[in-house]
């Protein structure tokens, strides 16, 4: 199955990532499912061969599931990559409730 | 007897037995009699069949046997700790004895087996992986009542009984949930009542507030699970 070209270049780096992590896929996905993954174990296991695609937030939580396993073992270089929408989004509610308050560029020139 | 399964393969088995699609005791126990009953039947001169079965702890146990012979001989060979039962369950292999008077690899067994009345028989291991569950076997009167034939006869018996014995394995799993699933559990539940928090507090849709959580353990650089602790406890005045 074909994946989107950032899905793809996000699925390369995580199994490239997962394996600096000396982790079995069993207990990848355990620490997945801990952190509230719903993805079964057969599916973890497709999405990292390419088999099939996960949702943004499934690899996203996956990803996760792995970093802070390479964080716990002090893994030196590198971690796996986050989707796309992911590092758009990457703003915390408390700090900027309205996100769409702020777009100072597009209005300019616009006045007269 | 219980298997130690991965977490994936023990949610299945709790769904499974939650919807009767794993075999109930009674049901295995019914199987495994009428297992031995053929295997009586289909061989001349067997004076009975029966079923050993070997816990982890190694305690033996006649889960299903033909007749009273059966369950003393298979008694006499678990209180001597030998006979050709537990050979097969211990090498996986099976035993043929044509003649227990000439067979010299368990004096004791043989003067029980003598006393009994009993003269030849044959055990097939029952084979799981690379574990044996215990043993099939048939008893006979007579020297030389049976044959290769008949040792490949049994390890198919043999083999049929371990797919039911297998099965209510994995019921008994699924009954014991391990300790590993039940702090997956508790963990899952930490992370969703801190989801539930933020989307509460700004108005979010699930999965945003999970991007959040994700973000947040990123940015602070501490795990899902300290992030999501912490938000749990802020929702407590201050006394």
């Amino acid at each position: 199955m074909a994946l989107g070209k950032d899905e793809d270049e996000q699925r390369l780096r995580f199994e490239e990532m997962l394996r600096n992590a000396d982790l079995r896929v069993e207990e990848l996905w355990l620490r997945y499912f801990s952190i509230g993954g719903i993805a079964g174990q057969f599916e973890v296991e497709a999405y990292i061969h390419g088999a099939i695609a996960l949702p943004a937030l499934q690899r996203d939580i996956l990803a996760h599931a792995l970093n802070e396993r390479l964080d716990e073992i002090h893994a030196p270089d590198g971690r796996a990559s986050y989707s796309r929408g992911s590092e758009d989004a990457g703003r915390l509610h408390d700090e900027r409730p309205h996100d769409d308050t702020d777009r100072p560029e597009e209005d300019s020139g616009q006045d007269d | 007897m219980a298997v130690k399964l991965p977490l994936a393969d023990e949610l299945a088995a709790i769904f499974a037995r939650a919807s009767e699609l794993l075999l109930t005791d009674e049901t295995v126990s019914r199987a495994l009699e009428l297992i031995t009953a053929a295997a009586e039947a289909a061989v001349p001169g067997a004076a009975g069949a029966g079923v050993t079965l070997i816990d982890a702890d190694g305690r033996k146990h006649t889960a299903s046997a033909s007749n009273t012979l059966v369950e003393v001989a298979d008694a006499r060979q678990y209180d001597l700790g030998q006979g050709p039962c537990l050979l097969a369950w211990a090498s996986g292999e099976p035993v043929l004895v044509s003649d227990v008077r000439n067979d010299h690899r368990w004096q004791a067994w043989a003067s029980a087996a003598t006393e009994l009345g009993l003269r030849s028989s044959v055990s097939a291991p029952l084979l799981t992986g690379d574990s044996a569950l215990g043993a099939v076997k048939l008893y006979a009167r007579d020297e030389n009542s049976f044959s290769p034939a008949t040792v490949r006869l049994l390890e198919l018996f043999a083999a049929q009984a371990t797919i039911f014995l297998i099965n209510a394995q994995a019921r008994e799993s699924a009954r014991m949930i391990s300790e590993d699933l039940r702090d997956a559990l508790a963990h899952r539940e930490i992370i969703a009542v801190a989801k539930g928090i933020l989307m509460a507090r700004h108005g979010l849709d699930e999965d945003t507030a999970m991007q959040d959580l994700l973000m947040e353990s990123r940015r602070a650089k501490r795990s899902l699970r300290d992030i999501s602790v912490e938000l749990v406890s802020s929702t407590q005045l201050p006394r």
